[in-house]
């Protein structure tokens, strides 16, 4: 096998940095970035499936509805080998592994110092053979009921959870990425074996890597890689979206739990179906942009929360987009929700009649320039960064211009378009 | 890696500022920004509470931009420049820190530069604080106190955190480790703005501070620069207390304590008998390693993957205090089980049944460790601080060599001393 078409080349003049990017005759995207002197090396193999992905069908076939957390479970069972689990071999080499799980995807990933290849070699292996038998499917079940009932008690991951229960209607979005012990017990390893065969074909893969490696033989050893298993053609894999209304499911979810502070978020739901590429990074980034300069910390309405002690420094303001759909979401640890959320609705009409002015959209865009350079330290980030946009078709490159395009007039018309009073929702938890 | 990694690695040039202060610089030009982190030490004790507020009731305003809004916006300006402060503990010391991170100039547009204005900004926010009649203003001290104390209520709503600091609290009950960096609500009482105003004075004059640099800077530039930030720094040389002897275990004692949560967090306690500058120091490190420092560690083969019995479980070392802490979240009902099965593999560690594989493993995956955290400023920084306050070389190439000479038996000599002091449980209600 060999490459198809020549590399592209998406760099940034402001940033200094390129991704070298080139289409395997397998069907999987491979991407190198550069990054001179740094002694560590990361590498992911990330395929497009995560925990949204929860129904499709393969050439036009019946329709596959997936239960909760099975994205999630398929990561965990990917380690197992028939003579021992990925984590001994990378250990061997001295490597550092892991993987994750989020909505859009789900990520293998390392880092080394040395025996790049030898690594790279071992997680393009693992990750494309497979070994779910029904015993080693059963056992995990335990584990991964340990990890749900982790997250049960983290009161930062409920508080999160619930805000998306209350704004989704429909959209998997909302469901847990591990799922519940329910859901997870139904798996069984025909239906990993599945799900395999349909998302872990290299066309709906990435393999990334960025470090102090030289760009050709990265190339070269991942062709090597990528060849050695014959998956066969692309299957044809539709994944059936679900439609969600703009109007939030409920209005706000409490919960109790055993914390010392109550924890508050608010936020709004974006649908956009259809919106892709670069498009979608816009409005993610003037999003960003409102969200802080409404809700950050040189704000005045932060200022005046602060003065009325009902806030501190976690207060905070994020937009997540994900395909078709997206959200804010505004809050932190409060001693006092449900003053908070009426202060912030109270302020909220004067706020959008008086828009946003130039001077503070400048700043912000100083501060996120800053913030870019900042987050292209982290090899993580780069790659993390990278995949995330190439599976929304975008470029992450294209962000710095981007920014610096922004005008006035669309910050203050996406204010008032995605800040709806009337849309808010909003989740608490308090002491039990 | 190229041949030009290793001559860019640099540690720390250190130049000694008065009898207790250090300022140390590294030249680092694989990123695109500087990294600044000030530190002051102190000893732990009944006071940690109201020596937090300090870094907090600075980050509020300076004379020159006298609230928290008008910093955050000059941050902004500053392309991003990012302040934050915060604290920690290192044995028996209390670590209150600021960090400021801002790209280097040569990664600005032409004609912009940062450098001079950062480094005025930190020197502003120590040295020139926003006072009212030379006191900082009330109305800030009485929301810093607020918060703070929001901040230790809060400090349950991580149940492992809270699990982990319950069993320190219990096991060294006289010992000085025993006082959480964030410190108790109590030392909150009778607080008010002259006596916080004091403090800072107090610190800033008498507290040994630790500078950490890393930048695209020649060094020598940089300490011209930096220099001003120590103004008025006179800590002397017995600032600190003594270093306190660490103890051996005398009966092992329990503890069970319930909250409303769904998964129980199984906290045990070793006592090592191995302080910092003992021969077995890395020996201990190693068997740590080969325990639970790792995902080839035994508690994760055999107590999580084995024998399903958690998703989370790890070990930790101190050789500050003289402890070995084991931690794992469990499946209520199965508590006694997983602390069976854990004391099972500290069984089997002790008598040096782990093999080859496992003892070169861990090596390995210490040696990579280390060579990674030259390439975060942060936590190079963290690593020179935490070295020097234990009276340990900071080289990691040292570091590395040391560990390097550990022998397979060197590792069963420092088990050997290993004995169990305390096991907590912080359990799920209903399975009282």
């Amino acid at each position: 096998m060999s490459w198809t078409g020549d590399p592209t080349v998406l760099e940034n003049s402001t940033l200094q940095e390129r991704v070298v990017e080139r289409v395997h005759s397998s069907g999987a995207t491979v991407a190198f970035c550069h990054k001179p002197g740094y002694l560590r090396k990361y590498a992911c193999f990330t395929t497009n499936f995560g925990s949204v992905d929860d129904r499709f069908r393969i050439g036009g076939g019946s329709e596959v509805s997936l239960p909760d957390g099975v994205a999630h479970f398929l990561e965990h069972k990917m380690f197992e080998g028939e003579k021992e689990d990925a984590f001994q071999e990378f250990s061997r080499l001295g490597a550092s592994a892991n993987a994750f799980t989020g909505f859009n995807g789900t990520s293998y990933l390392f880092s080394c110092t040395d025996q790049f290849y030898s690594c790279l070699s071992h997680l393009v292996r693992f990750v494309q053979s497979p070994h779910f038998t029904p015993e080693n499917v059963e056992k995990e079940k335990g584990i991964i009921g340990q990890e749900i009932r982790m997250y049960e008690d983290m009161p930062g991951w409920r508080v999160y959870f619930n805000l998306l229960e209350a704004m989704y209607e429909n959209h998997p979005v909302s469901k847990d990425i591990a799922g519940t012990e329910e859901s997870i017990s139904g798996i069984t390893s025909p239906l990993l074996d599945d799900c395999w065969s349909a998302f872990y074909h290299p066309s709906n893969m990435i393999l990334f890597a960025v470090g102090d490696e030289s760009e050709e033989e990265f190339f070269e050893q991942a062709d090597r890689l990528l060849s050695e298993k014959d998956l066969g053609p692309a299957p044809l894999l539709e994944k059936i979206a679900t439609s969600e209304e703009l109007d939030p499911a409920k209005t706000e979810i409490r919960q109790e739990m055993h914390v010392g502070r109550s924890k508050l978020l608010m936020g709004w739901k974006d649908v956009h179906p259809g919106l892709s590429g670069k498009e979608m990074m816009h409005k993610e980034l003037l999003t960003d942009l409102v969200l802080e300069c409404v809700f950050g910390q040189s704000g005045e309405l932060f200022e005046k929360l602060q003065t009325a002690n009902l806030v501190d420094d976690s207060f905070g303001a994020s937009y997540m987009i994900y395909g078709d759909v997206g959200h804010s979401a505004i809050g932190g640890d409060v001693a006092e929700p449900d003053q908070v959320r009426d202060f912030i609705l109270e302020e909220l009409p004067a706020i959008l009649a008086k828009g946003i002015c130039t001077e503070d959209i400048d700043r912000q865009r100083r501060a996120a320039t800053g913030q870019l350079l900042r987050s292209f330290n982290s090899l993580e980030n780069i790659a993390g960064s990278y995949c995330s946009a190439r599976f929304l078709g975008s470029n992450p490159f294209e962000v710095v211009d981007l920014v610096n395009k922004i005008q006035s007039e669309e910050v203050v018309e996406r204010l008032r378009e995605h800040i709806h009073p009337d849309r808010m929702v909003c989740s608490i938890i308090s002491p039990a | 890696m190229t041949d030009s990694a290793a001559d860019l690695i640099s540690g720390f040039e250190t130049r000694q500022v008065g009898q207790s202060g250090q300022l140390h610089v590294r030249s680092e030009n694989r990123r695109k920004t500087s990294h600044l982190n000030l530190t002051w030490i102190a000893d732990l004790g009944p006071h940690n509470a109201r020596r937090c507020l300090i870094p907090a009731c600075l980050l509020r305003g300076t004379q020159q931009h006298p609230s928290q809004r008008e910093l955050n916006r000059r941050s902004e300006q500053l392309w991003g420049l990012s302040t934050s402060s915060s604290t920690h503990r290192s044995g028996q010391r209390h670590l209150f820190s600021i960090t400021a991170e801002f790209p280097d100039d040569a990664n600005l547009p032409e004609g912009e530069a940062v450098l001079e204005d950062a480094i005025d900004f930190l020197w502003q926010l120590i040295h020139e604080p926003h006072l009212v009649n030379e006191v900082f203003p009330s109305d800030i001290v009485e929301s810093e106190i607020l918060q703070h104390r929001r901040l230790i209520e809060g400090a349950i709503d991580n149940k492992a955190a809270w699990a982990q600091q319950r069993c320190m609290e219990e096991a060294c009950f006289d010992e000085p480790w025993r006082f959480h960096h964030l410190g108790k609500t109590d030392d909150l009482e009778g607080l008010d703005n002259i006596e916080m105003t004091r403090r800072w004075r107090d610190v800033v004059e008498n507290n040994p501070l630790h500078v950490h640099f890393s930048g695209n800077l020649d060094p020598e530039e940089v300490f011209g620069r930096l220099e001003r930030l120590f103004s008025g720094n006179k800590a002397s040389k017995d600032a600190l207390a003594e270093p306190c002897a660490i103890r051996a275990s005398e009966n092992p004692r329990e503890l069970t304590e319930y909250a409303k949560v769904q998964q129980a967090n199984l906290i045990m306690a070793l006592r090592t008998m191995v302080s910092r500058g003992h021969h077995l120091e890395e020996p201990l490190m190693i068997a740590n390693g080969i325990l639970g420092g790792f995902a080839h560690s035994r508690l994760f083969t055999q107590v999580r993957e084995k024998e399903s019995l958690c998703y989370s479980i790890h070990s930790n070392v101190d050789n500050n205090t003289g402890l070995m802490t084991i931690g794992s979240g469990v499946d209520g009902d199965a508590a006694d089980r997983a602390r069976e099965s854990i004391l099972e593999q500290v069984e089997f560690v002790k008598a040096g049944k782990f093999s080859d594989e496992e003892f070169g493993m861990t090596m390995s995956a210490w040696d990579s460790r280390l060579r990674m955290v030259q390439d975060s400023p942060g936590a190079l920084a963290d690593f020179d601080l935490r070295s020097r306050i234990s009276k340990r070389d900071p080289s990691i190439e040292a570091l590395r060599s040391r560990i390097a000479g550990v022998k397979r038996e060197d590792v069963v000599e420092a088990m050997e001393l290993l004995h169990l002091d305390m096991t907590y449980l912080l359990a799920p209600e209903e399975t009282n």
